[in-house]
């Protein structure tokens, strides 16, 4: 009887014990796929509004072609602009490789940045590019294809055939070189004629082609590492060389407990960044006393007359942004970086990209509105504490501004009014943080 | 011709995220209004016995440890959107918004690069950020990281570990504009990348493991 009874016993616990972790997979099973058909359904949401979002946007340009009315076309730029930019972030969501959709991402972020250009110029009541009706047609043409090729896509995904998530498998098993499986990976071909968008906005074709605007003598590699020891004191190794926007001579210096890196810019022998990766004690230097220090860093550039125009404070450093400053116009297109250690002041960092991009020799326009004319154009409840006059970059132009300093309702804003035709060209907002002032 | 200088450059990141509504996150480092109500509120509350300054330092995350503790939250010493709603408190409207990018930006190089020298780590965020300014990615730092498949680390979840303060400092430095790729878009290991495609483009610089090309 006994051993009956313990036999029973056994038994039970063995079923309960088996009964429970049956219980407990299909619970954990029923978790997983309630999780792959959440993330499933998001990923539907994205290609049928990527789907729909390339059909309005065709639906919106045919339009544009045909419209005559100003007004009419800003609304249909307006609403193109957002188009393309739903389209943009549901595509980028895709599990889909980078190569199988980058044109058509470029497609649509240009046509974003297009459109808002030139509504802008209809608003302004600025005259449009000459190529403007012959560009829309082409966009036109360009979006109808890529349509004809989704239609294979969109109709697998009215039907249901397609499961994205299982991409997403693919793409991370598969890592780099996987071919996708489905029609999703081959709607971008080489049927599909992109237009070649030039204009002042960003993603504008032919800002790859980001190279110095001043044709500077190369200088030799010595040449180049004799004027880094000269400017920071500090015996260098030469690392090679490296292309890019700014072709360079890489160097690197090795102390102690020290260790810097550099680039300097073949044409001319100017410096493209210098950063020191030395741990920086405890700030022993107040703001003014570092930033004395920036500027006599900034005279040994000889880049003629510059001043602070902003600063930054992370780390116990500050980052102190200098312009040129030209017959009392500031160049911000050629700002560069100088970043002081607040233990000792020792310059740790320096940026000069933008300057060895944009700096050349310029014709400055005389203003044709003055101060006060330009002052009249800003809101009037706006309190303005300082203005100067400044060289602003706005896309891919540069234009002359009157820049104000103000405050509203305890906030405060820079507000930059041209000072050729008197229109607002933009506004910054200016948040005080612990660290410092950052321009929004 | 590209002409951003790093102030428009930072303004188009600001414009890009403050036109999306964020959660807050209040971590070590931290600082701020926000920062300076938790310490408001923890100090009322009898967690908190520092100084009210905005700054998020080991007193505060202690602080704020002990209360996760006591209210049943999650013990990270990270004011998230629960933390910060147990303790009863909205998000200021006046914070930094892109102290959030920073961070994001560094738990990527964290996950990425961790082991490199500190230029390739700035490296990594430079490339985020010419993704971000070129037409042919998304147009935001968390699209351009989070897009599928674009960077190992958040294929396998290394983008959710804590970075250290170098990372951070990196982040800012990458933010601030140093780019040591010299405008690259792409980089990658050679002793273990396999993709054709990658290893077809002409190196623009190698620094550390990585290779970059545009």
């Amino acid at each position: 009887m006994k051993k009956i009874k313990r036999t029973t016993a056994m038994l039970m616990i063995a079923v309960l014990l088996l009964a429970s972790s049956c219980s407990y997979i299909i619970y954990v099973d029923s978790q997983r796929k309630q999780l792959a058909l959440n993330l499933e359904n998001i990923y539907q949401r994205c290609i049928i509004e990527a789907i729909t979002g390339l059909q309005n946007i065709e639906m919106d340009i045919s339009k544009l072609l045909i419209t005559n009315d100003n007004m009419a076309a800003v609304q249909l730029l307006n609403g193109l602009a957002s188009s393309a930019d739903a389209t943009q972030t549901n595509l980028s969501q895709l599990p889909l490789q980078h190569t199988a959709i980058q044109n058509t991402l470029k497609f649509v972020n240009q046509l974003n940045s297009y459109s808002k250009f030139i509504s802008e110029k209809l608003t302004r009541n600025e005259a449009l590019p000459e190529d403007y009706k012959q560009t829309v047609s082409e966009l036109y043409q360009t979006c109808t294809s890529i349509n004809g090729e989704m239609s294979e896509v969109s109709d697998e995904i009215a039907m249901h055939k397609i499961n994205v998530s299982q991409l997403s498998l693919n793409l991370k098993n598969n890592a780099q070189n996987a071919q996708l499986p489905n029609v999703l990976g081959n709607v971008e071909n080489d049927t599909i004629k992109y237009p070649t968008l030039i204009f002042d906005g960003p993603f504008s074709d032919g800002q790859e082609d980001n190279t110095p605007k001043t044709v500077r003598p190369d200088v030799t590699n010595e040449d180049a590492q004799k004027a880094l020891e000269i400017l920071f004191q500090k015996t260098f190794a030469s690392t090679g060389e490296m292309s890019g926007d700014i072709a360079s001579f890489g160097f690197k210096y090795e102390g102690k407990d020290d260790f810097a890196q550099a680039d300097v810019a073949k044409a001319g022998g100017l410096l493209n960044w210098y950063l020191s990766t030395r741990a920086i004690g405890d700030a022993t230097l107040d703001a003014s006393q570092a930033q004395q220090k920036a500027e006599e860093f900034s005279a040994r550039l000889n880049y003629g007359t510059t001043k602070v125009v902003w600063k930054e404070q992370y780390d116990n450093t500050i980052i102190f942004n200098f312009a040129p400053v030209i017959d009392d116009v500031v160049i911000y297109p050629d700002v560069f970086k100088v970043k002081v250690a607040l233990d000792n002041g020792e310059i740790v960092g320096f940026e000069g990209h933008s300057y060895i991009i944009n700096n050349h020799i310029r014709e400055l326009p005389k203003p044709v509105i003055n101060m006060e004319d330009a002052k009249a154009k800003v809101n009037k409840d706006v309190a303005i504490e300082t203005n100067r006059l400044c060289i602003a970059p706005l896309d891919n132009k540069e234009v002359l501004c009157w820049e104000f300093y103000g405050k509203l309702n305890e906030l405060s804003y820079v507000i930059y009014i041209s000072a050729i035709d008197g229109t607002e060209q933009g506004v910054l907002r200016i948040i005080t943080t612990e660290t410092g002032e950052m321009i929004l | 011709m590209k002409k951003i200088v790093s102030i428009m450059l930072i303004v188009c990141l600001c414009l890009l995220y403050s036109s999306s509504a964020q959660a807050i996150v209040l971590r070590k480092g931290s600082n701020g209004q926000d920062v300076k109500n938790v310490q408001q509120k923890l100090h009322d509350l009898g967690y908190y016995w520092g100084a009210i300054d905005g700054i998020y330092g080991s007193q505060t995350e202690t602080s704020v440890r002990y209360f996760q503790k006591a209210y049943g939250l999650t013990v990270d010493g990270v004011v998230g959107p629960q933390t910060l709603n147990a303790l009863g408190l909205q998000p200021s409207s006046g914070t930094t918004p892109s102290s959030s990018d920073v961070y994001l930006l560094a738990r990527v190089i964290y996950g990425e690069a961790r082991g490199e020298p500190y230029v390739g780590k700035v490296a990594i965020g430079a490339v985020i950020l010419n993704r971000v300014k070129s037409p042919l990615f998304p147009n935001t730092i968390a699209g351009v990281i989070y897009q599928p498949g674009a960077f190992t680390v958040v294929s396998d979840g290394q983008i959710n570990l804590t970075p250290d303060a170098d990372c951070i400092k990196a982040a800012r430095d990458s933010m601030a504009g140093w780019d040591p790729t010299n405008g690259c878009l792409f980089y990658y290991n050679p002793r273990t990348a396999t993709s054709q495609w990658m290893l077809s483009k002409p190196i623009s610089v190698t620094i550390g493991n990585h290779v970059f090309c545009r």
